[in-house]
């Protein structure tokens, strides 16, 4: 199926509120906010964010330059103890190379009503902290005092920024209830942004413009100025601003709930991202604007396009590599596997080479994600094949709904045969064409080509995953079990049964094994083509497991699937406002053949189902039967595609609660 | 006198260690269940003065799986007080050839401010080196001085589960006429030598095997070899210590560190005299303080310096009203004596996953992770986590129960011993009346009446939000699917300390229909299913930390016209680790008894009984799993 992307981008709509506008000056707090003991529309709610305002604009200083002062008010509830984490706010500052940005002018107070009085303390200095995280961030700490239950708090600060090209996401929603937002930005004529809105919540963008003078101070360079000591000088620029403004109302809390991709997808939210600037005396300057410009402006970066383009350092070793006539399918796999097999991934994402660039990667044999698949593109490109880099962002990174650079935070190669694009990532010794880690399997990638051209790839895996057990079952008549198993995993499940097995010794992943199905013991265990890519990987045993059936009178109750049955439903809740994600397309199957023990009949049998989701979407079936003293299971459930919109919730929950349900249903024997 | 830099340099140890890294050096017993091999480890540390520390380490680990990269250890935690001469790390190959050398600058230099913790001023460096083959073998350097000489090196000569040692060596010296003290653990069964000499200590250990870990075993420390040191009079972030005994070193503590720091505001004394007033009764006053202390502070951490370690004043928690453990217990000590009640300052090890850590009360040195109140009162002693703002009054649970903890009073340290719960204190009683109706469906409303660490395991859902609540107990009942709860309502005792749950459920497509044969089982509410993992050959005692006392009455209406057919025959089980019964009856006419209690006694038990233990739980998980068949004659 095919989701459009406009179910999850919400555009920034005309749609108006009525707003009785409340005074929200700072420190003037009104009593009945503090005797306020529970949240009007959200009375779970822990605390409440009653009033953000952030207020965004530009100064020019001629030592400095351009710089972004960002003003901020933040009135905050307190209900209960639950909500004392909201005492504290936590600001990210930014640091980039020798710029930083820097926090002033914090002020605080805690309002409470005591004997229904209004009381405030103010926030002192030792309320506040300026940490250096690393050297790409710090992190600035407020901590209001005297906060208790239905406290009020009111907090102001400013940060100022030379980084005046970059607009961090300016946030309506939160994992509490948002009542009033006010955001205005000034921005001069000389910067265009482009805006982008998402979440499903309506906000509205209201545009004005306004004029400007900046004055501005400076010491003359001219020579006569100099002789009559007339250095200091003084001028101004005048010039129009573009003001947005954002005023919303009442924003819904947003918490995160299972099988979800990620929150922030999903929450409210405003990105501004730089598109061109226009100085004047100063030629027109074009950043990004669309996901060819931005694909292009990527591909631009030295640590990225100039990289691609270096060959030297690998030609000598792919010559030898190549040597000899092959098809084009066994290049493609002899360099893939080549460059698995030197690289090792460091776990940096990125879509810029590591700092010592990817001919020192090479030789070190580590890499960060865009050394390893850059080098691996060129590598195809030096063997003759068709190769492009693919811009991804990863699930922790979120969907990249809007065009932007910072959109994308990872890259893979992609090799055109014929009409079509084959996916690889080699920072995965157990990925494979089309099988990818699962954090780049993030809606659409941006394959960039040579000529700075890109197109849009679809990165989500169409081909089902496949997990199938075959069982050969003994029972015995004090209710125990003993037989053969042999399960094949197919795609995204072998890389991840794969990388399981990498990832603990054998003993330890036999152990967990055998918990995992609850006492059961194995014998004989081996693994078929846990090196071939190429082929499932299969998984075989012996095992035995006491109690697997139920004694009760002299009849004996098991379920058909045995310790393979599904127990419960992932999805408890009642309702759900965003999409379910199931990352890839998957069929798990069971083929069970049961002996039963001598001196038994079968009695009854659950009965044969089909449940279907709708449009074709999914399927689980449910078949037995019995001949003589066996019986015959074959069940199957399908999941066809990977993204499900929340309409569907209801019925993906449905179809699992009759999943497990039948999952549960037990044969009877009794005694001949 | 400051003692130049040079001199340092020639203190410091020589690498005289002969290197030979390749991984075939490595004796065949050191790799098995092992995911590395720390090939030498030493560490030598010098005391110069009070307050300066001479401490030089070299680590040389060979890492045989992805598993092993934890074992590396290539960091250091330093602050103010310290002071890096070398930092420095080589990796080699399999064969012992080196392939990479890490400077200092190198290193990667973050704030160590852990979870839970507003600020503090320790940072870390630590290498980032990405393993592109195993085994490989990193050698980790550090030469540091520090002024903080209360934190006395221990040395471990095994880093944990699944990693082998090849050589350790400690040595500890003191050049400064101080006395010092040592005390060595679980030496006997290992290759550790040891001279000892008027100023220094030395240990040296080899070839010591990797262990297993083991469900249910003594914590780890308890059996590995290890050596602690400690110094009679230390320094600490600027203020000079002693430590001869647990006498000196409360009263250390209580002079330096807590007096004066209990002044409060004449104006807060007034508003405790008030809250307590007309109050004679100490035990209530105590509820008075306490109360007002939960109500109206918070948690927040902060370490800074000495801050660390003293308590920031009662005065300025009163103003902020928030504060780290420190702060809120001296806080509520001075609010409790302004009311006339004197109270106890007390450092215990705390934890969070259930162990019990005690103080080691035969050695004197700088211990514990955090502090609450003692408050001895005629008739009872009682304890108060001032960090909560909801624990009841001597509620301990799990996090400070049954260990030994130092308490400071104005004349001395002294260790103590907290509170224990008896296997049969941790109580819960479970009431319930279930109908089943024709359709399968089973519903009806219970009350559990929890006690002692039951109480704690529970007592919090107060106070989370309904969404909260319902996932606690889907995921409490997750075998119970298609569960609906009806109703949800709590009665928190804090004086009793006991919690009561009233909860109406129910539970569709409960009951199985087999040819108008209604199966299902009795024990809805309160299986076990927890039975511990296979070990094969069980080296270590099984511990059981903490018994319990479960009792279940469950009256079950069945549907109109419907009556027993197949019930089960009593079981009645008697261990040494408790036991368990359970039995159902017809009380009457298409009405079921089903009762069930379950006892579970704490204490250590010789390994061999490991797998009796796992046979009891056995049992007890088929028996709660067991159904039962009614039919309509």
């Amino acid at each position: 199926m095919k989701i459009n992307v406009a179910l999850l981008l919400l555009l920034i709509t005309n749609y108006t509120v009525a707003l009785s506008e409340p005074d929200y000056k700072f420190g003037k707090v009104s009593e009945e906010e503090i005797a306020e003991t529970k949240h009007p529309l959200e009375p779970e709610a822990e605390a409440a964010i009653l009033y953000k305002k952030e207020r965004v604009y530009y100064d020019y200083n001629i030592d400095k330059g351009w710089y972004i002062t960002k003003e901020y008010h933040y009135r905050i509830k307190i209900y209960n103890k639950e909500g004392f984490n909201w005492a504290t706010l936590q600001v990210p500052l930014y640091v980039s190379g020798g710029d930083e940005e820097r926090i002033s002018s914090v002020r605080g107070y805690t309002f409470n009503l005591v004997d229904g009085k209004v009381e405030s303390e103010k926030l002192q200095k030792n309320g506040v902290f300026v940490e250096e995280v690393n050297k790409f961030r710090n992190k600035a700490s407020i901590t209001m005092p005297e906060v208790k239950e239905g406290s009020v708090l009111d907090i102001e600060y400013n940060v100022s920024s030379p980084l005046y090209w970059y607009l961090d996401d300016f946030l309506f929603q939160y994992d509490i209830p948002v009542n009033n937002v006010y955001l205005r930005l000034d921005i001069p004529q000389y910067f265009f942004f482009k805006r982008y809105g998402k979440g499903y919540y309506p906000i509205k963008l209201d545009e004005s413009k306004e004029r400007r003078s900046i004055k501005i101070n400076y010491r003359s360079n001219n020579e006569a100025d100099q002789l009559l000591g007339r250095t200091h000088k003084s001028g101004s620029i005048d010039f129009d601003e573009n003001v947005y403004e954002v005023k919303a109302t009442n924003l819904p809390s947003l918490r995160e709930e299972a099988f979800t991709n990620n929150i922030n997808n999903y929450r409210t939210a405003l990105k501004f991202e730089l598109a061109s600037t226009q100085f004047p005396n100063r030629p027109y300057k074009n950043y990004s604007l669309s996901w060819e410009d931005v694909a292009k402006s990527i591909y631009d970066y030295d640590d990225f396009g100039p990289e691609l383009s270096k060959t030297k350092y690998f030609e000598e070793d792919i010559s030898k590599l190549l040597q000899g006539e092959m098809a084009m399918n066994e290049k493609i796999m002899l360099i893939y596997n080549f460059v698995k097999s030197r690289m090792t991934w460091d776990g940096y994402s990125g879509v810029g080479c590591s700092k010592g660039g990817i001919k020192e990667s090479y030789s070190e044999g580590v890499g960060n994600v865009a050394d390893i698949n850059l080098m691996l593109t060129s590598m195809m490109r030096y063997a003759g094949i068709k190769a492009n880099p693919i811009l991804v962002s990863t699930r922790s990174h979120g969907i990249p709904l809007f065009p932007t650079t910072d959109g994308f935070n990872y890259v893979i190669c992609g090799v055109e045969v014929q009409d079509n694009v084959i996916l690889l990532d080699a920072t995965e010794r157990n990925a494979y064409p089309n099988i990818l880690p699962n954090r780049a399997l993030n809606w659409m990638g941006r394959l960039v080509r040579e000529d700075g051209s890109s197109s849009s790839i679809n990165l989500v895996p169409v081909d089902l995953s496949q997990e199938t057990h075959y069982l050969q079952v003994q029972i015995n008549q004090d209710g125990s079990v003993e037989g053969k198993s042999r399960t094949q995993y197919s795609n995204q499940f072998a890389m991840s049964v794969r990388n399981n097995i990498d990832t603990v010794d054998e003993t330890v992943y036999m152990e967990n094994l055998e918990t995992e199905y609850g006492e059961m013991d194995i014998t004989e265990y081996d693994l078929k083509n846990k090196r071939d890519y190429s082929k499932p990987l299969i998984e075989s045993c012996s095992f035995s497991r006491e109690n697997q059936c139920e004694i009760i009178g002299e009849d004996i109750y098991f379920k058909p699937m045995l310790f393979l049955a599904k127990t419960e439903n992932p999805f408890k809740m009642e309702k759900r406002i965003y999409p379910v994600d199931f990352t890839f397309p998957r069929q798990e199957k069971y083929i069970i053949g049961i002996n039963i023990p001598e001196g038994y009949k079968v009695q009854s049998l659950p009965e044969n189902v089909t449940v279907q989701l709708p449009d074709n979407l999914g399927k689980f079936s449910f078949n037995i039967m019995s001949n003589g003293n066996t019986v015959n299971v074959n069940v199957s459930s399908e999941i066809n595609s990977a993204f499900f919109p929340a309409n569907y919730y209801d019925v993906i929950k449905e179809y699992y609660k009759n999943l497990v349900e039948k999952q549960s249903e037990k044969v009877v024997l009794s005694k001949i | 006198m400051r003692l130049p830099h040079v001199l340092l340099l020639f203190i410091s140890f020589q690498l005289s260690f002969s290197q030979n890294y390749s991984y075939q050096a490595i004796p065949q017993e050191l790799l098995q269940n092992a995911d590395a091999v720390v090939r030498n480890d030493e560490m030598r540390v010098v005391i110069l003065r009070q307050d300066l520390m001479e401490v030089s380490t070299r680590r040389v680990v060979t890492v045989l799986n992805g598993q092993g990269d934890r074992f590396v250890k290539a960091y250091m935690f330093y602050d103010n007080n310290d002071k890096i001469n070398t930092l420095e790390a080589r990796v080699f190959d399999k064969t012992g050839k080196e392939i990479k050398k890490i400077r200092q600058k190198d290193f990667f230099d973050q704030s160590a401010v852990s979870g839970g913790t507003l600020y503090s001023d320790t940072r870390i460096l630590y290498l980032r080196y990405t393993p592109t083959h195993y085994p490989y073998t990193v050698e980790f350097t550090r030469v540091y001085t520090t002024s903080n000489t209360a934190f006395s090196p221990s040395w471990n000569f095994l880093d944990g589960y699944r990693v082998s040692t090849q050589q350790s060596k400690f040595t500890y010296r003191v050049d400064c006429n101080i006395p010092f003290r040592f005390k060595d653990s679980n030496l006997e069964e290992y290759e550790i030598q040891k001279k000892i000499s008027e100023n220094q200590i030395q240990y040296s250990g080899s070839k010591l095997k990797a262990l297993e870990a083991e469900p249910m075993s003594p914590p780890f420390s308890d059996f590995v070899p290890n050596v602690r040191t400690s110094i009679s009079r230390f320094h600490l972030e600027g203020v000079d210590g002693v430590a001869t005994s647990w006498q000196d070193f409360g009263k250390w503590m209580h002079d330096k560190l807590l007096m004066g720091r209990d002044y409060l505001d004449p104006q807060t004394i007034k508003t405790m005299g008030a809250l307590v007033k007309d109050i004679e009764d100490p035990y209530e006053k105590i509820q008075k303080v306490y109360e007002y202390v939960q109500d109206n502070t918070r948690y927040i951490s902060v370490q800074l310096g000495i801050g660390g370690w003293m308590p920031i004043s009662a005065d300025e928690v009163d103003q902020v009203k928030y504060g780290d453990c420190k702060g809120l217990s001296n806080y509520t000590m001075a609010l409790l004596k302004a009311v006339g009640v004197e109270s106890y300052y007390t450092v215990l090890y705390a934890s969070n996953n259930g162990q019990k850590r005690s103080i080691d009360p035969d050695f004197v040195s700088l211990q514990g992770n955090h502090v609450f109140l003692n408050i001895p009162l005629e008739e009872k002693e009682l304890w108060l986590e001032c960090t909560s703002q909801v624990t009841p009054i001597n509620h301990l649970g799990t996090f400070s129960d049954d260990r030994k903890v130092l308490k400071i009073t104005p004349n001395g340290g002294e260790i103590v011993q907290t509170k224990t719960y008896g296997d049969e204190e941790n109580h819960q009683v479970i009431k319930a009346e279930f109908f089943v109706d024709n359709t399968g469906t089973i519903r009806g409303d219970m009350t559990i009446q929890s006690e002692g660490i039951q109480y704690d395991q529970k007592f919090r859902n107060t106070f989370k939000t309904k969404l909260e609540q319902e996932k606690f107990y889907k995921n409490h009942w997750d075998y119970l699917n298609n569960i609906s709860l009806r109703d949800i309502s709590f009665k928190n005792d804090k004086t009793a300390i006991q919690f009561q749950e009233n909860i109406a459920i129910e539970i569709e497509n409960y009951i199985a229909d087999s040819d108008g044969k209604l199966l299902f089982a009795p024990n809805i509410v309160n299986r076990n299913f927890e039975v511990p993992r296979k070990v094969k050959e069980r080296k270590r005692d099984l511990v059981i930390a903490r018994g319990y006392l479960d009792e279940d009455e469950i009256i079950i209406h069945l549907p109109e016209g419907y009556r027993a057919e197949t019930l089960f025959a009593p079981l009645s089980l008697e261990t040494k680790f408790g036991s368990f019964r359970a039995e159902i009856s017809e009380k009457r006419p298409g009405v079921l008894l089903y009762k069930r209690e379950i006892l579970v006694q704490s204490g250590y038990y010789p390994k061999e009984e490991y797998q009796a233990y796992r046979d009891f739980c056995k049992k007890i998980a088929q028996f709660d799993n067991s159904r039962i068949i009614v039919i309509k004659p």
